[in-house]
């Protein structure tokens, strides 16, 4: 079920309402409901998976008791052990079994050794490496004695399958969650209708800017070869902005959605486009992802607190990971060691925590140091997102030779009979639009509110594209 | 929790609002711009007198030339074939040209494996879009396609077309911007022929096609006569017989499925001809229906 759909339109009312009025007597009513509610949202896309994610649970929550249970150190491990082959091991079978074994093939048949292999059938299950992570997480929080695991199943079953950031995160926490399901959830009218805002606001990202962008970005990247640089340079800007309004349009509604159940989830993206640096930008994209990989696999393996060899090499451990998590396919993982080699630089001279504070903080419009500074980082970014796009390494390298020959700047008109340039106002207009509201959440804040809110919703209406179904981006990974 | 539902029905309505402003104003300028799809040119046109009218689908299209009936026959004609349509589509079509007061003396109906196919298919559906807020229309849209978002929801047609009509052909439609494609109520013809491929017809026929008895019903109602024709086939198109049994059915049918079975020249595929052979098939077809 997608967000931007007919079923959800009549599914969410219809939870909302019973939550709030048949559900309401106490926390654990409240949870039995959203439970239901969420593994039927699952269901919806495919109901043989559930079991996935119900073993997935039962199983972390079974450890996490165990880990907490043992006194030796050395149980604890083992228990710890078992749960991260288990979810790793699952990861691995579901999304990685066939790149590896095409790998390996490709790797003996270069020391001119032919292997056959016919690769499997493997559907990859919708939002496994989401759900994968936030239930490693708990189990190395409760080894790490940071927190006491809960004994309610039910609760912990929610943590894991709560079905606003089931699919596309974001990746929560326990330490966040837990409490809050904790507790009877009372209305709040301000939460709720921040709840809606948000909805209305990653919607208008995603139909609006991310389908828009979609359709031009699929006609110049499968045709990339009879594109001009302009339009390929233009390709990439727009795939950038796709997947912007894609993963935090649908972050944006599962925030909001969460809201309206009075659950407060993390935020995932604070404006990264807006970002002077590769730090900055890395703490505004996908952040639940981000201090993911800080917290259980940066920090773990040493962190930057170690020589200078070894800083560099847990950063291009982090990146490619990072790479290989959003997808099997040597292109993610180029996409990640483009981030680790343009971000060493800055840990280097010690300025990836130099700009923690917003952009243009104290004025309308950012200086020309910083407008360079954001221009530059969104250049390395946007480069990386054109191996991200691509179907291969070699269609990547040939779409930057075209880029690089610089053959041609002209107005190009497309087989979609659109002009290559013709949503760079949208664009501007978007940028324009989050600029004046960098400092918010959203943008139905502060003066005009109301009207910028039926402005959205009239683009939403105009310009969204509906017809051409895109399911969200990060659903494949 | 009261205030909040307020809250949100309020934006709710004001969501429904601009969705039947929009709605309306969209209609509005697709009704009245240059049409960019056929069925938008058909229904459009209003108060005319046409002695012969063809309802079919790409076999009729490509291979009925009004001009050339005119010059044979001295009777004006129009061809309101639309490719991939069903019979539902062209009975729909039928009672909306006569409901924007288009009058003809004939018509002629294409009949082949289509007896099998039922429902408004998209491209004629995207054609309609702009003219359900007009009642003549929503009086004679199919009664079964009713229950369709897209026939009540206001607005929501137009996010189901976008592609037809999205915000850029409005402007193009408001500024009156000249369409690169050309829609034709004469004939529409292939040109060239095509490689000799293999076609197939169903291998069995639906019990009744309702949409058929409701277009010869309303032809008698109106007083007038409805020839029903099959149009040339290659020779190699497997279940040829299928349009035997439909003859048993329609024994009024004129089968005209063979009658180029020596003439591989004028196919530009196994069901469709080309220029020369549209033109020598409209001949025929004349020949044996219009000359009196």
């Amino acid at each position: 079920m997608l967000f931007n759909s007919i079923p959800y339109l009549i599914f969410l009312p219809v939870v909302f309402i019973l939550y709030w009025k048949v559900f309401n007597g106490s926390g654990r009513f409240q949870n039995y409901l959203l439970l239901a509610a969420s593994y039927f949202f699952y269901a919806w896309w495919d109901y043989r998976f559930l079991g996935l994610i119900i073993f997935s649970s039962a199983l972390d929550y079974i450890l996490s008791l165990k880990i907490s249970q043992s006194k030796r150190k050395q149980t604890r491990k083992i228990w710890l052990g078992i749960s991260l082959f288990s979810n790793l091991g699952l990861l691995a079978y579901f999304k990685y079994f066939n790149f590896f074994l095409e790998s390996w093939s490709e790797a003996w048949s270069q020391l001119g050794f032919e292997m056959n292999y016919s690769s499997w059938s493997i559907i990859l299950p919708v939002g496994i490496s989401f759900y994968t992570f936030q239930t490693l997480s708990y189990t190395i929080e409760v080894f790490k004695e940071r927190m006491e695991p809960t004994k309610d199943f039910l609760k912990f079953s929610l943590y894991v399958a709560f079905f606003p950031q089931l699919i596309a995160g974001p990746i929560e926490r326990a330490q966040n969650l837990l409490p809050q399901l904790n507790l009877k959830r009372n209305f709040n009218f301000q939460q709720a209708r921040e709840g809606l805002h948000l909805i209305i606001w990653g919607l208008f990202k995603k139909v609006v800017i991310a389908d828009t962008c979609a359709i031009y970005v699929n006609e110049i990247f499968d045709n990339h070869e009879n594109m001009n640089s302009l339009s390929l340079i233009l390709g990439a800007v727009y795939f950038a902005f796709q997947i912007y309004g894609d993963f935090s349009g649908y972050s944006d509604m599962a925030i909001g959605t969460a809201r309206l159940f009075g659950i407060n989830l993390m935020q995932n993206f604070n404006y990264p486009y807006f970002s002077r640096n590769l730090g900055e930008f890395w703490r505004r994209w996908h952040i639940s992802l981000s201090t993911w990989f800080r917290d259980y696999l940066y920090i773990p393996i040493g962190g930057s607190r170690t020589n200078r060899i070894h800083t560099i090499r847990n950063i291009f451990v982090i990146f490619l990971v990072s790479g290989l998590w959003h997808g099997a396919n040597w292109t993610f993982i180029v996409w990640g060691g483009i981030h680790a080699l343009f971000f060493i630089p800055v840990l280097l001279v010690g300025r990836n925590r130099k700009y923690l504070d917003t952009a243009g903080k104290n004025h309308y419009l950012p200086g020309i140091k910083e407008t360079v500074q954001m221009l530059y980082t969104f250049g390395i970014v946007t480069i990386g997102w054109i191996f991200f796009r691509a179907d291969s390494f070699s269609t990547a390298i040939d779409y930057l030779k075209g880029i690089i020959e610089l053959n041609n700047f002209d107005l190009q008109y497309l087989a979609i009979e659109r002009y290559n340039v013709d949503i760079i106002a949208l664009i501007f207009f978007f940028i324009a639009f989050e600029w004046h509201h960098r400092k918010t959440e959203h943008p139905f804040k502060g003066d005009f509110k109301k009207l910028k809110l039926i402005l959205i919703l009239l683009l939403i209406l105009t310009l969204g594209v509906f017809s051409d179904y895109q399911e969200f981006i990060y659903f494949q990974f | 929790m009261r205030k909040f539902l307020k809250y949100a029905l309020g934006l709710f309505l004001v969501a429904a609002i601009l969705m039947v402003s929009l709605d309306y104003f969209y209609s509005y300028a697709f009704r009245n711009s240059e049409p960019r799809l056929k069925v938008q040119k058909i229904l459009q046109l209003k108060d005319q007198h046409f002695d012969i009218a063809f309802f079919g689908s790409s076999r009729t299209k490509a291979h009925i030339d009004c001009n050339l009936i005119e010059e044979l026959t001295g009777k004006s004609c129009i061809n309101l074939g639309v490719s991939g349509a069903t019979i539902t589509d062209m009975n729909f079509i039928m009672k909306a040209v006569v409901s924007n007061n288009i009058t003809f003396n004939k018509a002629f109906m294409q009949i082949d494996y289509n007896y099998n196919l039922i429902g408004l298919t998209k491209l004629v559906k995207a054609g309609i879009v702009p003219f359900l807020t007009d009642s003549k229309i929503k009086n004679v849209f199919p009664e079964r396609e009713k229950g369709n978002p897209y026939y009540w929801l206001p607005f929501y047609r137009y996010f189901v077309y976008n592609r037809n009509y999205g915000i850029r052909n409005l402007f193009a439609s408001i500024i009156q911007k000249k369409s690169n494609i050309e829609i034709n109520l004469s004939i529409t013809p292939n040109e060239g022929q095509g490689l000799y491929v293999d076609g197939s017809f169903p291998g069995s026929l639906i019990d009744k096609n309702e949409d058929l008895n409701e277009m010869i019903d309303f032809t008698n109602n109106i007083g007038k006569p409805l020839v029903l024709f099959t149009a040339p086939y290659c020779k190699k198109v497997e279940n040829r017989y299928i349009i035997d049994s439909i003859q048993k059915r329609l024994p009024e049918l004129k089968n005209y499925i063979s009658v180029f079975d020596k003439q591989q020249k004028y196919f530009f595929n196994c069901g469709h001809l080309n220029k020369t052979g549209a033109r020598e098939f409209t001949r025929i077809l004349t020949g044996d229906n219009l000359m009196e």
